[in-house]
């Protein structure tokens, strides 16, 4: 692990930070971090984790340090984790957005959601406004647009709030719109289950057959796990749940592979199981918590940023090719 | 730092920059109704034939698009609709798009669920060609609000509602370069968060709906907070969703520091928006994409060339949209129409909605409307919030039921009992009923979605 050497776009979104972004710049100032030629996995290591409550409360009174404000063209602020106070600003540029809608291009592809009328009821907001163009302007045109005529959705939205008149409308939504997808964060499940159970129905009497279950680590949302995912497939009687990891506010989606397991873009986000206590990042197959570093944002990058997810990463082959980095949870 | 007045030109005149698109906006009215009635023609006769709903109303009605000559022609023969005949269609045909769908599913750009407040929610649905013409016509109106590329426009979506889709788009075709999403839901439970990141981001302009635009200005109340001083650069806000009361709008004008407020109405059924500009004298409709017309609320006749003294039901048709087509659907608001030209020199009619058409109450012989009671109890300062909800027992009521949460609680009982009493007066003063009240939490009050309940039935 000694003579690693990081991979060149880690490399060059920590020389991004480190010249445009005040945090980080103070950051790796009191961590004595230097980024030279050679960054290595072990001067890495020595950038602090930072988890969603420190990294708040860190830039709580000057949230415009985090921006790197010379990234250019239209784009969105937009505040995150609102259940939360202090709340955290992310800048999101267009840029930003397109890589967003590459990746949901990839997700889209991979769980197959093709020629299908899906219900989503999940606030429509920040790593999810990309996802299906609600929100963020510049790639509100492009998603629609693209996403529509690529994968031919029509996709209906409900509140998305944690509440017993968002269930109900979202019941009506299914009981009319009948749609075959289904994609929901996993805090609004609860409501669903209690009036479906009144009304002695199931999610898969109504006509669902698959569901996109999404686990906001930044909210310490944990995705379902296999016992769980099995007792709700027969309870509400759908034959697919698939997790999908998020976390907001490093723009971090990955989701859950046929094995369990979850899938790591690459060439997005930088991931490693780490040691909260020493900040060591630790090889592949040990257990640590799940650190992410988003590759790509221009407007907000977040480097190292900890999560509670218990995990360790292994290589294996999945439908995105051979030797393809996992998260398998722990 | 510049000032708010030294930042833009004398609001009260129209800007050097004043019309998104001059030519349109301020285009000779004959010349629109040509265009008008060409897209009308279009519309109705593409409508019977592609659509079941109106294929087998205007079957119904013994009317057929050719026999449509004229706009007299068009109102009095083309049957119109509420929301409740979309419901039944829906119900008896197992379609959710209520048989209204004008292309293929797998060309729509969007499909929304409308929120509710008249019952159970209908679905609209947009295609490319009416989201583009649609995102042009709010780029106009958002134009007209004094919204400029240059300024730090913030705005608190509600995610799952068509406008927004229209919306950002319409931001796009602006051009705007900094946009500030305060919350993820315009939700008076997020006032906090909206508060917090209102005062971090400073914007210029900033689009809001008024439960939580009032929610916020209660938070700053709470925490000493005084807005104008901290985002000393907010100059404009508009808001939709709601009717707005005198005192509402004077409340955000001093609350937010403001140096004007525009009103939107917005409404699903008819996919339509209109501004307010900056003489406030009603809100912009444009012709070249709505045809809207006013009718009796209780005979559901058309008042043909309406003055400023009729009150009606607005009927709205949709020229560009063919995801959902609408064509002569009753909104169900209550409201005027003025149709000459503005002072600000655009030629497009204003409308102005007072209420729901179907939240009209009648207490002892007199019809009112939950704005009348609004515009009443605001004149108390303890109720100045507004926030209340008129509970129907009867058709025709002996007295008015009204439970009411104060914005600024009494503390003991001689205070409770004054603010009743002074309450009533006011209520028997402006609209000549008697009132029977009940003291609750502005928690306890019904919402829909986002907004209060103003009406419930008992």
């Amino acid at each position: 692990m000694e003579s690693f050497i990081l991979p060149e776009k880690l490399a060059s979104q920590l020389k991004y930070v480190a010249t445009y972004s005040r945090y980080y710049q103070t950051l790796f100032e009191k961590a004595g971090v230097k980024l030279n030629k050679d960054i290595t996995l072990d001067s890495f290591s020595k950038i602090p984790l930072r988890t969603p409550e420190q990294l708040r409360e860190d830039v709580a009174d000057n949230q415009e340090s985090l921006w790197c404000k010379h990234a250019g063209g239209p784009f969105f602020d937009a505040l995150f984790l609102p259940f939360k106070l202090p709340t955290l600003q992310i800048r999101i540029t267009s840029s930003d957005a397109c890589n967003m809608l590459n990746i949901s291009r990839l997700l889209f592809n991979f769980l197959g959601i093709k020629h299908a009328r899906v219900m989503a009821d999940f606030l429509g907001f920040g790593v999810r406004s990309p996802f299906f163009g609600i929100n963020e302007p510049s790639t509100m045109h492009a998603t629609l647009f693209t996403l529509k005529d690529v994968f031919n959705l029509t996709v209906v939205y409900n509140f998305g709030l944690p509440a017993e008149p968002s269930a109900s409308r979202g019941l009506f939504i299914l009981k009319t719109f009948k749609p075959s997808w289904m994609l929901i964060d996993r805090d609004l499940i609860p409501p669903y289950e209690n009036l479906l159970k009144q009304q002695n129905l199931t999610l898969g009497k109504m006509g669902v057959r698959q569901m996109l279950v999404i686990a906001e680590l930044g909210d310490k949302v944990k995705p379902y796990t296999s016992e769980e995912k099995k007792k709700f497939k027969e309870a509400q009687e759908v034959s697919d749940v698939i997790n999908l990891l998020q976390a907001a506010e490093p723009l971090f989606l990955a989701p859950e592979c046929k094995d369990g397991s979850f899938h790591v873009f690459e060439d997005y986000y930088f991931v490693e199981a780490a040691n909260p206590e020493t900040g060591k990042s630790l090889p592949l197959g040990e257990e640590g918590n799940l650190a992410v570093t988003n590759l790509f944002a221009e407007g907000s990058p977040l480097i190292r940023y900890l999560t509670d997810l218990r995990v360790k990463l292994i290589c294996e082959d999945c439908y995105f090719g051979k030797n393809k980095l996992h998260i398998k949870l722990v | 730092m510049l000032s708010k007045k030294e930042r833009v030109p004398p609001i009260d005149k129209p800007w050097p920059d004043e019309y998104f698109d001059k030519h349109i906006e301020t285009m000779d009215v004959e010349e629109l109704k040509r265009i008008q009635w060409k897209k009308l023609k279009n519309i109705l006769d593409y409508a019977y034939h592609y659509c079941p709903f109106y294929h087998k109303r205007f079957d119904e009605a013994g009317v057929k698009p050719d026999d449509i000559k004229t706009f007299k022609d068009f109102v009095r023969k083309i049957p119109k609709f509420t929301k409740d005949d979309l419901r039944k269609w829906t119900k008896e045909t197992g379609d959710p798009y209520s048989g209204i769908l004008g292309v293929p599913e797998k060309n729509l750009v969007y499909v929304c669920a409308s929120t509710g407040t008249t019952g159970t929610p209908t679905y609209y649905a947009g295609d490319k060609y009416g989201c583009y013409e649609l995102s042009e016509a709010f780029a106009r109106s958002l134009w007209a609000a004094r919204l400029r590329p240059w300024m730090k426009f913030s705005h608190v979506p509600l995610a799952f509602h068509w406008y927004v889709c229209i919306y950002t788009q319409a931001l796009k075709l602006m051009g705007m370069k900094h946009i500030v999403g305060l919350a993820p839901w315009a939700h008076p439970i997020f006032a906090h968060q909206i508060l917090d990141s209102l005062l971090r981001s400073k914007p210029d302009h900033m689009w809001l709906t008024p439960p939580p635009a009032l929610a916020v200005l209660k938070a700053a109340e709470e925490k000493g907070i005084d807005i104008p001083k901290l985002v000393p650069n907010l100059m404009f806000m508009s808001t939709g969703g709601e009717a707005i009361t005198y005192g509402v709008r004077k409340k955000f004008m001093e609350g937010f520091g403001l140096l004007d407020f525009f009103d939107t109405s917005l409404s699903g059924e008819g996919h339509y928006t209109t501004i307010e500009c900056f003489m406030h004298d009603g809100c912009h409709v444009w012709m070249d994409k709505w045809f809207v017309e006013l009718v009796d609320v209780e005979t559901g006749e058309p008042i043909e060339e309406p003055t400023e003294s009729d009150r009606g039901s607005i009927v709205i048709t949709n020229l560009v949209n063919r995801g959902s087509i609408y064509i002569r659907c009753d909104t169900e608001d209550a409201g005027w129409i003025k149709t000459e030209k503005c002072a600000c020199g655009r030629t497009h009619p204003r409308v102005e909605v007072v209420d729901r058409a179907i939240y009209i109450v009648k207490v002892s012989g007199k019809k009112f409307t939950p704005t009348d009671v609004r515009e009443a109890v605001e004149k108390i300062p303890e109720l100045s919030g507004g926030d209340f909800t008129i509970v129907q027992y009867a058709s025709e009521m002996d007295v008015l039921k009204i439970k009411i949460a104060p914005t600024i609680p009494p503390k003991t009982k001689e205070e409770w009992d004054s603010l009743e009493e002074r309450t009533k007066q006011v209520i028997k003063r402006e609209i000549g009923v008697d009132a029977e009240i009940r003291w609750v939490k502005y928690e306890e009050l019904p919402l829909i979605g986002w907004k209060i309940a103003r009406l419930v039935k008992e």
